[in-house]
Order: C-alpha cells, then structure tokens, then sequence
C-alpha cells in the first residue's frame, strides 16, 4: 500500500509540499489585494469619468494646443472610453482575483479542478497584460521616433 | 487508517493539465519581463532625449526627471527581474520534473505579487495624501 502510494506520487512528479501550499497562499493572498484595489480604483475612475466627463473635456480644451486632440471629442465619445477601458481593466483584474479565490478554494479543499482552474485565470492574466505591455512599448516606441 | 490519512494530504497534486498552465503561465511571465526590460530601455533614451531639450533652460527640471528616472528605473528592474526568475525557475521545475526549481519559481512568482501589493499600498498612500492636500488648500481657500 505504502509502495503503491509512493508509485502514485512518482508518476506525478510534482508535490504540492508545503512549501509549495505557503507560496501559493501568499500569492494568492497578495493578488486578492491588488484586484480589490483596482475594481476599487475602476468604481471611481467611472464614477469621475461620468460625473465630470464633459467637464473635463471642457477644462482640456482650455489648456492649449498639447491637449487640442480632446476638441475633438464631446462627452459623451469621452464617457464611452471611460467605461470600455474600465470595463477592460476590471475584466483583467477579475482573472486575477479569480486566481486568487480558486487556489485559496483549492488549498483548503484539496481539489485538483480548483487548482487548475486558478492557473488557467492567472495564465489569461498573464497573457492579457503581456498584449498591452507589447502594444503600449509599440506605441512608446512610435512616439519616440516618429 | 494512517494510509487514508496520508492520502488525503497528497490529494491536491498538479496533473497533466496544471502542468500545461503553469508552462504557458512562465512563457507568457518571460514575455512580459522581456518586454519589461525593453521599456526601461525605451523610458532610459525618452528621458535623456527629454533632458537634452530641457537641460538647458532648467537645471531643476532636470534633477527631477533624473531621479524620477532613477527611482521608476529601479522598481522595474527589481520587478521584472523578479518574474524573469519565476517564469526561468518554474519552466525549469516543469520541464525536468524537480520540485526545487519549481518551489524557487512559486516563490519568486508570490514574491512579484508581493512587491505589486507593496507598489499599491505606496500609491495609495500618495494618492491620498494628494487628495488630503487638494482638501485642506480648497478648504483654506473658501475659509479666507
């Protein structure tokens, strides 16, 4: 029994040790915080976006010709980026919260399908954010020399 | 019943699919880092550019963007580092099945997250130190 057990673990070939347990409960404990904080941080952005949309569209047509893009926008074009880049951003931070409640889930429950639900969130999470940081270099990289 | 026992603290183990996302999740973690470091570069030659500009009509502008520069530099550097050796260490412990460079991987990868929620609780701080600010000057103002 003991032997078959050990055969069982060896064809496995990675343990959820404790020390592995401790890491995956750290990481998910930091992510909770960090997706809290930005659904948090995307309420007010829409919040401010709604209510002081038009304003600030206004106030940036004040400031000269460095923000004259924004002339060309009204209000209401300003309120719908608002809440598609809100909606964007709490979608990604939502992968990563889901990371963070699976594997918790999955660390007190002992369940395999948790385990890897959790880190297929993290791996679209991962991927995500990596297609914004290739477009966002692009675009630095553009500005910088053209 | 110690069998049984002993069964159920090795339930939670990672299968055939976990494995394939733990895989994509250190490629895709190299990637980012990899794009990381490109930025830092790209943010280095934009700053310099900028202080070749402005150097000339403000010293202290240009202190500023100096140590603006040194500051979002090293907080880059020791992030992106960071989950280049998780993406390496866990790519590691899957590909040849070793439970140390797996653990490494996990622990630099809670330790990225770590220094993410560090990196927002520091912006929320200054946010709201902003925010405290802009109160007390508008409240000052309306008083007087």
């Amino acid at each position: 029994m003991d032997n078959l057990q050990h055969d069982q673990l060896g064809n496995m070939g990675l343990e959820i040790d404790n020390d592995v347990r401790i890491q995956f409960n750290e990481a998910a404990k930091w992510t909770k915080f960090i997706s809290i904080v930005m659904f948090v941080a995307c309420g007010l952005l829409l919040i401010v976006g709604l209510l002081g949309g038009a304003a600030l569209v206004s106030a940036l047509k004040t400031l000269g010709s460095t923000y004259e893009v924004f002339g060309e926008f009204n209000g209401a074009i300003l309120i719908i980026i608002i809440v598609i880049v809100v909606g964007v951003l709490a979608l990604v931070y939502y992968f990563l919260f889901n990371f963070s409640k699976k594997i918790k889930m999955a660390l007190l429950s002992e369940n395999t399908a948790d385990l890897n639900a959790g880190l297929k969130s993290l791996k679209i999470f991962f991927i995500v954010t990596t297609v914004f940081a290739i477009l966002s270099l692009v675009s630095n990289i553009y500005n910088l020399f053209f | 019943m110690e069998n049984i026992q002993d069964n159920t603290i090795f339930d939670l183990a990672i299968d055939e699919e976990g494995k394939s996302h733990i895989s994509s999740i250190a490629q895709w973690a190299n990637i980012s880092a990899i794009v990381g470091f490109a930025g830092i570069g790209i943010s280095i030659i934009g700053v310099v550019i900028g202080l070749m500009r402005v150097s000339e009509n403000s010293a202290a502008a240009a202190g500023s963007g100096v140590f603006g520069l040194f500051i979002s530099t090293a907080i880059a550097l020791l992030l992106n580092i960071t989950l280049i050796n998780a993406a390496i260490n866990l790519k590691k412990g899957i590909d040849q099945t070793d439970q140390g460079h797996f653990s490494l991987g996990l622990t630099k990868l809670a330790m990225y997250f770590k220094i993410l929620g560090i990196i927002t609780i520091i912006v929320l701080v200054i946010v709201t130190l902003i925010l405290l600010v802009v109160a007390l000057v508008g409240a000052g103002r309306s008083t007087f």
